[in-house]
């Protein structure tokens, strides 16, 4: 681990020692990890922690419009997810609507997800110190 | 000191995960490196205290071994209380109370993350 982290950032001020990136892959109605891993963006959000929210995989369902998680007993996070949409911003995986035969007009337009290509979302990957995946 | 942040999310006996998270603090806390391990959701069933059972390796007591080599083992309050855990009561001794904001801070005064669940 490198001391750097710790230092300064050149102004002064402490710099910021970890960027996460939530990586939500579960689909609505799996299990309630990804609803978690909102909780958890909504606490660092909170403390000033700003991570950052790709949702991969079967996680894209969580923005389509239709979805409805707490018909079938899950957890409704329509409203803690407009409101991270809100403040953070969230990314979706092009590649992952596309293989689930989803499009933009499926989507939640509350949340304005962004869509990222496989390379963006590498990007993404990489300026971020720590990944955790729902 | 290096400080290292393990996130815990699997419950006992689902994976080897928490084998690898005692593995890795172990080996982490004998390179001199401060560890803290944060169990959220159903991980939070690997604290219980009556799971120690004497002569038995079972996550319980590892995580208690962990606690006495100089581990921090964090709680979600919440995730314990939505399991019918009593936070006072059945945990090992040791492992301190905690929430999702804490574990927030705990991500800025770690030096490296890592996730298992």
């Amino acid at each position: 681990m490198t001391e750097s982290w710790h230092l300064d950032d050149g102004n002064g001020e402490p710099a910021l020692v970890n960027r996460i990136l939530l990586l939500i892959k579960s689909r609505p109605h799996e299990s309630n990890r990804a609803a978690e891993g909102l909780r958890m963006a909504t606490a660092m959000i909170a403390m000033d922690v700003l991570p950052q929210i790709l949702f991969v995989d079967d996680g894209v369902y969580w923005l389509v419009k239709t979805q409805v998680p707490e018909s079938a007993g899950g957890s409704s996070i329509m409203e803690r997810l407009k409101t991270i949409s809100d403040l953070i911003g969230v990314h979706v995986l092009s590649d992952s609507l596309a293989e689930r035969k989803l499009k933009q007009e499926d989507l939640n337009k509350d949340y304005n997800a962004k869509n990222l290509s496989l390379d963006e979302a590498s990007e993404l990957l990489a300026q971020n110190n720590a990944m955790i995946a729902f | 000191m290096p400080r290292l942040l393990i996130i815990l999310f699997s419950p006992p006996s689902n994976s080897q995960n928490v084998d690898t998270v005692y593995e890795l603090s172990k080996a982490a806390v004998n390179m001199n490196h401060e560890v803290t391990v944060f169990c959220d959701i159903d991980a939070t069933l690997n604290l219980l205290a009556r799971q120690i059972s004497s002569g038995k390796a079972t996550p319980a007591s590892r995580i208690a071994e962990l606690i006495k080599k100089g581990v921090h083992v964090h709680a979600c309050r919440e995730s314990a209380r939505l399991r019918g855990i009593d936070v006072k009561k059945d945990f090992v001794e040791g492992v301190v109370e905690s929430s999702l904001g804490r574990l927030a801070e705990l991500m800025e005064q770690h030096d490296r993350i890592v996730a298992f669940g």
